[in-house]
C-alpha cells in the first residue's frame, strides 16, 4: 500500500544516474534518434530508479521514452517490434493513418504480440509532423511510449533552426494494477485537495454559513468532490519531461536569436497538462501533426494523447524554464531551455487548484438561481457564442433521434444515431454506471479550461485553431452519431452511453460516408477522446479551415462536434486517452465498411 | 514478492494485461533485462533534430500533416506563414470572430492586428527581403488596388515565391509604422 507523501520531483540525473548502474538511460541519458525507412523496436523489462526507490519499469530499446523515430511523408516504413516482456503487448502508431491490419490495438487490428514474439509492422507514411507510438495496455504506464517526427515532402512552412521533441509523461512506483485497485476501493484516493472540516470554516468566514452550507449540502447530494479534477495525482506521479524528473532539469539549447522548435507530445496515461515558458511567448504551429495558421500564446492545454508544436525565439542569453503543470496542480514536470547545458530558471508556483463548477456537470447554476436544468439544450447564447460552430452544430431539438444502435431517423438530409440529453435522462436514471447527465450540455470551445480562464494569461483554445488549407472532403455529413460520456465517479465506473466497451455493440460506418460525430460529456472530467483510423475535423468555427485532430479534449458538461470521412475499412477503437477510464469500458469500436 | 489477495481478486477481473503485470512485479528481479542504452550517458541531454533547411522547401506544397504533398490546384497551399496575430478579413466567418473578440483584445493590446490582402506578385527582391505585389483593395485599412513593395517578415520563405503567383498575405505594422508582410498563402495558380 503506498503511503501517502507529497509530490516528489525525483531524483537529479547524476542520482539517477548513480543509482542505476545499469547504464539504463532513463532520466537525463541522450535519447536515441533512429533514422529511416527500417526499424528495429524491442520492448522489455528495465530497471529504473525514479524516485529513490528501484521499481521495474517496461521500456523500448532500453529507454523511457522510447527512440524518437524519423520518418519522412511518402516513404514505406517496416517497423519488426519483439516483445520481451511476459505478457502480450503491441505498439500503437498514435495518429498514422494505416492500414488497420497495422493500428496496433489487440483484440482489433490483431491479436497483439505474444511474449517472446516480433510482428512486423510495414506501411506507407501519407502525412507529415508530429506523432508517437504507444502501447495500447497498462505497459504505456510504465514507460512503452515514444515519438514520431515525420519530414515533409515539401519543405515546412515554418522557418526554424533547432528541432526538440518534448514527450510528458507520468511515472509512478505503484503498478498500474495497484492504481486501478486504489481508484476501486476510493475513487479519491489520491484527491488530497478535497474539501474538509477546515476549508468548510474557511469558507463559512468567506461566504457564510447559509451559502456554504447549501453549497456542500449540494455536492454532497451529488457524491462528488468539486476537487476531483484528475483521478491519479502527484500523490503518486513523478511528472516527466523526456524521462526526466524535475530535479534532474532536461535541457536544451540555443543561440539568442534562433527560432526553436519544441515539439510537445502528451505521453501521460492520466494526465492533463498546462504548458508555459515564463518570459517567453510561444507561437502554436500545429497540433496532432497538421499545421494551424500560427497563433501566439502564454499558456496552452495538452490532453494525454494530443500533440502541440510551437516555435518559441528567445532572445537573451538566459535560461528559460519550460513549466508543465498538471492540470490540478499536484505536481509539475519541468525542463529548461538555455544558451548551454548547467543552467537553470526559476520555476513558478504552481496556480491555484481548479475547483469544478455547476457548468462542469452540464448545468446551469448562475448566481441568479440554482441548476434549473433548463431546455435550452446548447447553454450559451449563440450570439456571444461561436457562432460558426452553433451554426454547423445540429439544433438538438432538430432530430427525433433514435436511442442506441436503433434504426436511423432521417431529419433532413441527416440521420441521427444516439440520444439527446433528454433521451439519456429518461434511459440512463438509474443506471449504476450513470451518476451524472448533462441536461443542458454548452459549447465550451471558446473556454481555455478549468483553471486556466482569467488567469491572466493569453491562453490557446479550440477555436483559435485555423488550418490553413480548406478540408480534404468538402461533402456535408450525411450521419450525425451522437455519443454521451459517461460514467460514476465513486465507483470509478467509466463508459459511453452509459455501457462499457466489453459488453457493447460497435458503431458501424460505411465506407466513404461523411459523419459528424457529437460528443455530450455527462462527466465532470475531461476526456481525450482519440478516433483511430481516420481524422476527426473539430467543428470549431473556423468553416472548411477547422483543424483536423485525431485527439480532441472534451470538457466536462461539454457538447462539441466534428466530422469525420470514413475513408479506411477495418476496426478502429474510438476511446478516451485516460488510460484508466479506457482499461474501464470508455471505448467504442468503430467499423468501417 | 508477496501478493495481496485482495488486489489479486481485483486485477483478476480486470483485463488479462492488467493482471499480467503482478507476473511482471514479481520477477522483477528474476528476469530483468539489463539494456545498454547505445549513446553515451550523459545529463538530461537533448537531441537536437536539426532546422527546417533539412527540407527543401517546394512551390506551393510547404506544409505539415495530410494533403499537403499533393499539389491540387481547387486548394490553397501554403507557402510560407507567420501569421502570430489575429487576421482581420471578412474571409474568416463570423463565428471566429465573434466568438474570439475577448482573448483577441487582449492580444491586440500587445501588438496591432494584422490586415490580410490579396494580390499577384509581381517581383521578388531575396537580398533586400521585398517582394512588390500588385494588391487588390484592402478596405480595412482604405488601402485602394495598387502595385508596390513590401517588406517581407523572416519568417516568410521568399524562395517559393514566383512572379505571376497568386497570393494570399496578411502584413502588420512595424514599428516605423509600415507594414511588414507576415505570411504568404500561394492560390495554386500561376
Amino acid at each position: 500500500m503506498v503511503t501517502r507523501r507529497q509530490f516528489v520531483q525525483g531524483l537529479t540525473a547524476s542520482a539517477a544516474l548513480a543509482g542505476m548502474p545499469l547504464g539504463a538511460a532513463l532520466a537525463g541519458g541522450a535519447p536515441q534518434v533512429l533514422t529511416g525507412t527500417d526499424f528495429k523496436l524491442e520492448l522489455a523489462p528495465m530497471p529504473v530508479n525514479i524516485t529513490g526507490r528501484p521499481r521495474t519499469a517496461t521500456a523500448i530499446n532500453g529507454t523511457i521514452p522510447g527512440p524518437i523515430l524519423r520518418w519522412r511523408e511518402g516513404d514505406t516504413v517496416t517497423l519488426a517490434v519483439t516483445n520481451r516482456l511476459p505478457f502480450t503487448s503491441s505498439i500503437h502508431w498514435h495518429g498514422i493513418r494505416l492500414p488497420t491490419g497495422m493500428d496496433g490495438v489487440p483484440g482489433l487490428s490483431f491479436k497483439g504480440i505474444a511474449a517472446g514474439e516480433t510482428f512486423t509492422y510495414r506501411f506507407r507514411v501519407p502525412q507529415s509532423g508530429t506523432y508517437w507510438y504507444h502501447a495500447h495496455g497498462p505497459e504505456e504506464q510504465t514507460g512503452v511510449y515514444g515519438s514520431i517526427v515525420i519530414d515533409p515532402k515539401g519543405g515546412f512552412a515554418q522557418r526554424f533552426d533547432r528541432d526538440y521533441v518534448v514527450v510528458l509523461s507520468d511515472w509512478s512506483d505503484e503498478t498500474p494494477t495497484q492504481i486501478i485497485s486504489n481508484l476501486k476501493f476510493q475513487s479519491d484516493y489520491y484527491n488530497y485537495g478535497r474539501r474538509t472540516v477546515g476549508t468548510f470554516v474557511d469558507d463559512t468566514k468567506r461566504e457564510g454559513l447559509g451559502p456554504t452550507v447549501s453549497d456542500r449540502l449540494l455536492w454532497g447530494n451529488m457524491r462528488m468532490a468539486p476537487t476531483d479534477i484528475l483521478d491519479v495525482t502527484g500523490a503518486t506521479y513523478t511528472y516527466l519531461l523526456n524521462g526526466a524528473p524535475p530535479a534532474a532539469n532536461w535541457t536544451a539549447l540555443f543561440k539568442p536569436g534562433e527560432r526553436v522548435r519544441l515539439r510537445f507530445i502528451d505521453a501521460g496515461t492520466m494526465s492533463i497538462f498546462d504548458i508555459r515558458i515564463p518570459g517567453l511567448p510561444m507561437t502554436v504551429i500545429q497540433t496532432d501533426g497538421n499545421d494551424i495558421i500560427p497563433v501566439t500564446a502564454d499558456e496552452f492545454r495538452i490532453g494525454p494523447g494530443e500533440t502541440y508544436d510551437v516555435i518559441v525565439e528567445p532572445r537573451d542569453a538566459r535560461a528559460y524554464t519550460i513549466f508543465v503543470q498538471s492540470q490540478d496542480r499536484s505536481g509539475f514536470a519541468r525542463g529548461t531551455l538555455a544558451p548551454r547545458a548547467g543552467m537553470a530558471a526559476e520555476i513558478p508556483p504552481m496556480d491555484p487548484r481548479p475547483l469544478r463548477t455547476m457548468a462542469d456537470m452540464g448545468m446551469q447554476h448562475g448566481p441568479g438561481g440554482h441548476g434549473s436544468a433548463s431546455t435550452s439544450a446548447t447553454g450559451n447564447d449563440p450570439h456571444a457564442g461561436n457562432g460558426g460552430a452553433a451554426q454547423s452544430a445540429p439544433d438538438p431539438h432538430a432530430g427525433h433521434a433514435m436511442p442506441g444502435s436503433g434504426p436511423a431517423a432521417m431529419t433532413g438530409s441527416i440521420a441521427v444515431v444516439g440520444m439527446t440529453p433528454e433521451q439519456a435522462a429518461a434511459r440512463l436514471s438509474g443506471n449504476v454506471a450513470v451518476d451524472n447527465i448533462a441536461m443542458a450540455p454548452m459549447n465550451r470551445l471558446g473556454e481555455a479550461g478549468g483553471g486556466l480562464d482569467g488567469n491572466g494569461r493569453r491562453v490557446l483554445r479550440y477555436t483559435d485553431l485555423r488550418r490553413p488549407i480548406p478540408a480534404n472532403d468538402p461533402r456535408p455529413p450525411t450521419k450525425e452519431i451522437i455519443v454521451h460520456l459517461t460514467g460514476n465517479m465513486e465507483r470509478f465506473m467509466w463508459s459511453i452511453d452509459g455501457i462499457k466497451f466489453s459488453q457493447a455493440a460497435p458503431i458501424v460506418l460505411q465506407r466513404n460516408e461523411r459523419v459528424r460525430f457529437t460528443i455530450i460529456n455527462d462527466t465532470m472530467m475531461d476526456h481525450p477522446m482519440h478516433l483511430h483510423g481516420v481524422w476527426s475535423e473539430l467543428e470549431n468555427g473556423q468553416g472548411e479551415h477547422r483543424p483536423y485532430k485525431h485527439t480532441i479534449l472534451v470538457k466536462p458538461g461539454e457538447r462539441l462536434s466534428y466530422l469525420v470521412t470514413a475513408d479506411e475499412p477495418g476496426r478502429w477503437a474510438f476511446h478516451c486517452h485516460l488510460l484508466y477510464h479506457m482499461e474501464l469500458g470508455m471505448m467504442r469500436e468503430v467499423r468501417i465498411l | 514478492m508477496t501478493f495481496n489477495l485482495q488486489l489479486l481478486r481485483v486485477a483478476l477481473r480486470m483485463q488479462p494485461g492488467i493482471a499480467a503485470f503482478l507476473v511482471l512485479s514479481a520477477c522483477v528481479t528474476s528476469d530483468a533485462r539489463t539494456v545498454t542504452s547505445a549513446a553515451p550517458v550523459e545529463a538530461a541531454a537533448a537531441a537536437d533534430l536539426g532546422g527546417s533547411g533539412r527540407v527543401s522547401g517546394t512551390s506551393g506544397m510547404a506544409g505539415e500533416g495530410e494533403g499537403y504533398a499533393t499539389a491540387q490546384p481547387a486548394k490553397a497551399p501554403v507557402l510560407a506563414l507567420n501569421s502570430s496575430m489575429p487576421v482581420a478579413t471578412g474571409a474568416m466567418d463570423n463565428g471566429q470572430m465573434d466568438h474570439s473578440a475577448h482573448g483577441r483584445q487582449q492580444m491586440a493590446q500587445a501588438t496591432p492586428a494584422a490586415v490580410q490582402g490579396r494580390g499577384v506578385v509581381k517581383s521578388i527582391d531575396s537580398a533586400r527581403r521585398k517582394v512588390n505585389i500588385s494588391h487588390e483593395a484592402i478596405p480595412a485599412i482604405g488601402w485602394p488596388p495598387m502595385t508596390m513593395d513590401f517588406d517581407v517578415a523572416q519568417s516568410v520563405n521568399l524562395g517559393a515565391l514566383k512572379p505571376e503567383m497568386d497570393i494570399d498575405f496578411t502584413m502588420r505594422q512595424g514599428g516605423s509604422g509600415m507594414y511588414v508582410i507576415q505570411t504568404i498563402i500561394s492560390h495554386g495558380r500561376h
